[in-house]
């Protein structure tokens, strides 16, 4: 029959609607009508059954009879008008409710172990929401770029002059260049000590689209320093160091050596760029850089007309124009564009992946486990399933029941999982490297929508599973409603499956680890090329506005209580520690020698080192000799280079006599530094396999107030033992001059580790929760096998099988159940292996000791998770067995 | 006594619509009048009929309305909505088409 639905009236439909929210609202009082409805039924029956000369009694009784059958389908007739489904999803709430009840142990664990694995995969995505997805905090951030320079394929920097060159192109807003530095700070009379600076060329605020909190952003004369300086403070500098006081627009702040006035607070938006103090237009001498000086980073926005793809066209083309037009200067130009987010979250992307993989595998196998609990729970259930099938329950229902119970899980997990999230985004924001945006993670409303989706993913893996089979049970109603205990085959084999998955997953959780961990191993042992355990190092910092002389004295007087302390062997200083962060380098020139374009542009370092220095952190001298220690006005310039220069810069031939000058800004005429030693090369960064090349001068020769000392010890000495005699010194030098961050110089070593030794760390605390949740979930697979075995073991014993067969047969199911798992996982993990050998530098997917380690670590932990329940089945007592039946 | 024949599915529905278009009536007296009009040749069981009517009433085909009886006992009788109305006239139309097919078929002899 046609079932087309005639047009209808708005009158049927809010009649329709009506009884359906009151069917659900008022469930009860219609249940009352109905059942009114059918004694008015009854007594017409019974009275028809008089009017034919039946007793009264046996009237009373057909009408029982007969209205009893029609109440006992009073779901039906409600169905018939409630929104049926929803009613019925009520009810099996209430069912899932009283169930899980029922099993208090069993959906405690579940919903722990969901609330653990959520937890640590909602954490960690709220650190990856800040700094990899989130949209920057500034006005149409999908249009900010990042303007990224190279020169013959490699990553250079911008010039203020070419930085006009593109401001002119047509796909742009605005262009601006910035660089960071930490000037020395003072308002009025008060320190505020070195303060994180951002020094602007061109409209950088344009770019972001930041309008100041307070007081107004640099006229286009200030953003060209071309009249009395200006500054602008980033919003939590003033919160924080200005007690944010609005009077503050408009004083005066002592920035190094310049007087500026503030005219204005930027938003904390603005840091979203980099999380700066202090926004400064670039003096006027750094804005008349030449053409060759590169240290700019830049920025555009797109112009509104304009694509990406588009802006990059125009930008290829200019890039070209500049390198015809300025051969001497930008040969080899090329720039590309790249949203500001992605540039941004560069370096963080891949371990926070990395570790993202990490934790879903971890939440995989907690829900495999919760999956193998639900499965587990109690056989009443199955006799339940069959129950409600035989008196009629549809198949469909009986999968939404096992859907309800896994979501109720699921929800549950998801919440607790919500309350780990707001402790654990905190300790990750403590425990991972900074990057931009880090400090904005946070558990918000992504968070819960991310939240909820993966509780949802949590409720089809944990009860679709249950469903599946209760819909198998469902097929043959008379399953087992007396027979055995309901352990049956199929739950049996799709417990073993659960395991066997876990077993893998966790397999290759731990192959990665120990990938990561071997890396680690190669990275922390890579030879340096200096002897760092017997240095110690420590700093002193004095005002950057301090005379030559005062910084000479000070150096003097440190280095001569040094070298006449007992155990010290050498003693030197120098302006940046290897691994001290920051690689302050420069373009140099030899003279009589023509450098290729790329040599000209390559970066040297430049370090201002006293003779000591070499001597107190055990760099060899190779040829040549040591210069003076101490550079003084109107003594020679002279410089020694390491080896790496050496081969570099003048393939292998003699250093020794030939001058060689640094510039960084200005170029032309800079003094020149006579060569007259070589030492050995550095190597201080973690990816790079050369070391970098390097030009020594004399400590004294270029002004630099921070000065880093370094003591090597007797070398029968460790260098913590100089540390007494540091303090000793400190104290003495105190409160005149202040003496920090004292450390070994293993321990800087040990400091740029950090990041991937804290990954390292994390993905193996992920691997042993997922091997623990595995051999928990073999241990209650076996335990409950031989629950539910005790008669037939019981027959075995008594029948004369040995305790030790028992034993045995118990732990080869628990191996083999393990072994099943550890060939899946080691099938899959050289993939995963790969994949992290292709993003971090060390990790090599060839090495067979993570596998070998996998293997060993999963195959012992399965054994031990066996060992109690063979043990308990080897000690069941025949007799006690045999008579519990 | 020949057990009456199954009601095909649906077709309830429509004698239920055809039924009350003639004048509002409670359960009991459209399970009589029902046997009544067929000639006690089709009978609807009590566990059937109350399912179909509210069915009918919660998809607007029908309305209920609690009013005494003729022997003043508090009954719920049943009436046809406008969209019953129409829904009768279209499934009676369907039904005829149908059923006249059917005999059709039927009728022909030497099969």
């Amino acid at each position: 029959m046609a079932r087309e639905t005639p047009p209808d009236t708005l009158d049927r439909w809010w009649r329709v609607a009506r009884a359906r929210a009151l069917a659900l609202v008022a469930g009860r009082r219609l249940d009352a009508e109905v059942d009114e409805e059918l004694a008015f039924h009854a007594a017409m029956a019974q009275a028809d059954a008089e009017a034919r000369g039946a007793t009264p009694d046996e009237a009373r009784l057909a009408a029982r009879r007969r209205v009893d059958g029609v109440a006992l389908r009073r779901d039906q007739i409600r169905d018939g008008r409630g929104f049926a489904w929803l009613d019925a999803i009520r009810q099996d709430l209430r069912h899932a409710w009283r169930g899980l009840r029922r099993t208090p142990f069993v959906t405690v664990t579940a919903i722990a172990s969901l609330a653990l694995g959520l937890g640590a995969t909602a954490s960690l995505f709220a650190v990856v929401d800040a700094v990899l997805l989130r949209p920057l905090p500034l006005p149409d951030a999908g249009r900010v770029v990042w303007l990224g320079e190279q020169r013959h394929g490699e990553e250079s920097t911008g010039t203020p002059l070419r930085l006009a060159d593109w401001s002119r192109l047509e796909s742009f807003v605005a262009v601006a260049g910035y660089y960071g530095d930490e000037p020395f700070v003072r308002t009025g009379t008060v320190d505020l000590g070195r303060l994180p600076a951002v020094r602007t060329f061109g409209a950088l605020f344009d770019v972001l689209g930041v309008e100041p909190i307070l007081g107004r952003l640099p006229t286009p004369g200030e953003q060209r320093s071309s009249g009395p300086a200006v500054v602008l403070l980033g919003e939590h500098a003033w919160r924080t160091r200005f007690a944010a006081e609005p009077a503050v627009v408009g004083r005066t702040l002592r920035v190094d050596r310049i007087l500026a006035e503030i005219i204005g607070v930027l938003p904390d938006a603005a840091a979203a760029l980099t999380d700066a103090d202090l926004w400064m237009p670039a003096p006027p001498e750094l804005q008349a850089s030449a053409r060759s000086a590169g240290f700019l980073s830049q920025i555009a926005r797109l112009h509104p007309a304009a694509s990406l793809a588009s802006a990059q066209v125009e930008l290829d083309a200019q890039a070209a124009r500049l390198a015809r037009a300025f051969p001497d200067t930008d040969r080899g130009l090329g720039a590309r564009l790249i949203p500001l987010r992605t540039h941004l979250g560069a370096d963080a992307r891949t371990p926070l992946l990395v570790l993202l993989a990490a934790v879903a595998m971890v939440l995989l196998v907690a829900s495999l486990n919760v999956a193998s609990l639900m499965l587990a729970r109690g056989i009443g259930r199955w006799r339940d399933a069959a129950l409600r099938v035989a008196i009629g329950a549809g198949r469909a229902r009986l999968l939404q029941l096992h859907l309800i119970e896994g979501a109720i899980v699921a929800a549950s997990g998801a919440a607790a999982g919500l309350a780990i999230a707001w402790f654990g985004v905190d300790v990750l924001k403590l425990v991972l490297p900074d990057s931009p945006g880090l400090a904005d993670a946070r558990v918000d409303l992504r968070l819960l929508v991310t939240m909820a989706a993966l509780a949802a993913a949590c409720t089809l893996v944990v009860g679709i599973l249950p469903a599946l089979l209760a819909w198998r049970a469902a097929a043959s109603p008379l399953l087992r409603l007396h027979g055995g205990t309901g352990s049956g085959p199929a739950r049996s084999r799709a417990r073993s499956a659960l395991v066997v998955l876990q077993v893998a997953v966790a397999a290759v959780l731990i192959t990665g680890a120990g990938l990561l961990a071997l890396a680690l191993d190669t990275l922390g042992h890579r030879p340096r090329g200096f002897r760092h355990s017997e240095a110690l190092t420590f700093r002193v910092e004095l005002p950057w506005d301090s005379e030559p002389q005062r910084i000479a004295d000070v150096t003097t007087r440190v280095l001569d209580r040094l070298e006449r302390a007992p155990g010290v062997v050498a003693a030197g200083v120098v302006d940046r520690l290897p691994f001290g962060g920051g690689s302050q380098t420069t373009r140099i020139l030899i003279d009589g020698v023509a450098l290729p374009t790329d040599l000209v542009e390559r970066p040297v370092a430049w370090r201002t080192a006293s003779a000591g220095y070499f001597s107190a952190i055990g760099l060899p001298q190779r040829r040549g000799e040591r210069y003076p220690d101490r550079w003084m006005p109107g003594m020679p310039r002279v410089a020694v280079v390491n080896e790496r220069f050496v081969r570099l810069f003048l393939g292998g031939r003699d250093p020794i006599g030939r001058e060689v000058g640094g510039y960084r800004r200005a170029g032309g005429d800079v003094p020149r530094y006579r060569i007259v030693g070589v030492v050995g090369d550095l190597r201080t960064s973690r990816d790079e396999t050369a070391a970098m090349p390097a030009v020594y001068v004399p400590a004294g020769a270029t002004f630099w107030p921070i000065l880093n000392f370094a003591v090597r010890a007797d070398t029968t000495k460790d260098a913590s033992r100089l540390l007494p005699m540091v303090l000793t010194l400190a104290g003495e030098l105190a409160p005149d001059v202040v003496v920090e961050d004292v450390r070994t110089m293993d321990e800087h070593l040990a400091l740029s580790l950090r990041e991937p030794r804290t990954r390292t760390w994390i993905v193996a605390g992920f691997a042993g929760i997922a091997l623990l949740l595995s051999a928990i979930g073999l241990y209650g697979l076996l335990a409950s096998e031989v629950a539910s075995r005790v008669t037939e073991i019981g027959i075995r014993l008594a029948l004369g099988a040995s305790a030790g067969r028992v034993l045995s047969a118990t732990l080869d199911r628990g191996l083999r159940l393990a072994l099943g798992g550890l060939a899946l996982g080691l099938l899959v993990a050289p993939f995963a292996a790969r994949l992290i050998e292709g993003v971090l530098g060390g990790a090599s997917a060839r090495d067979w000791r993570p596998f070998g380690l996998a293997f060993v670590v999963l195959a012992v932990v399965a054994v031990l998770a066996s060992l109690g329940p063979a043990w308990r089945a080897a000690r069941i007592d025949p007799n006690r067995a045999l008579r519990t039946e | 006594m020949s057990r009456p024949p199954d009601l095909l599915q649906g077709t309830l529905d429509l004698l239920l619509l055809k039924i009350l278009a003639l004048e509002p009536l409670h359960g009991w007296a459209i399970a009589a009048r029902l046997r009544q009009m067929s000639s006690d040749v089709l009978q609807v069981s009590d566990g059937s009929l109350y399912p179909a009517l509210h069915k009918l009433e919660g998809r607007g085909l029908i309305k209920a309305d609690w009013k005494p009886t003729e022997n003043n006992r508090r009954a719920k009788f049943y009436a046809l909505t406008a969209a019953g109305r129409r829904r009768l006239e279209h499934e009676s139309a369907e039904w005829l088409r149908l059923s006249s097919a059917v005999s059709q078929i039927v009728k022909v002899e030497g099969a």
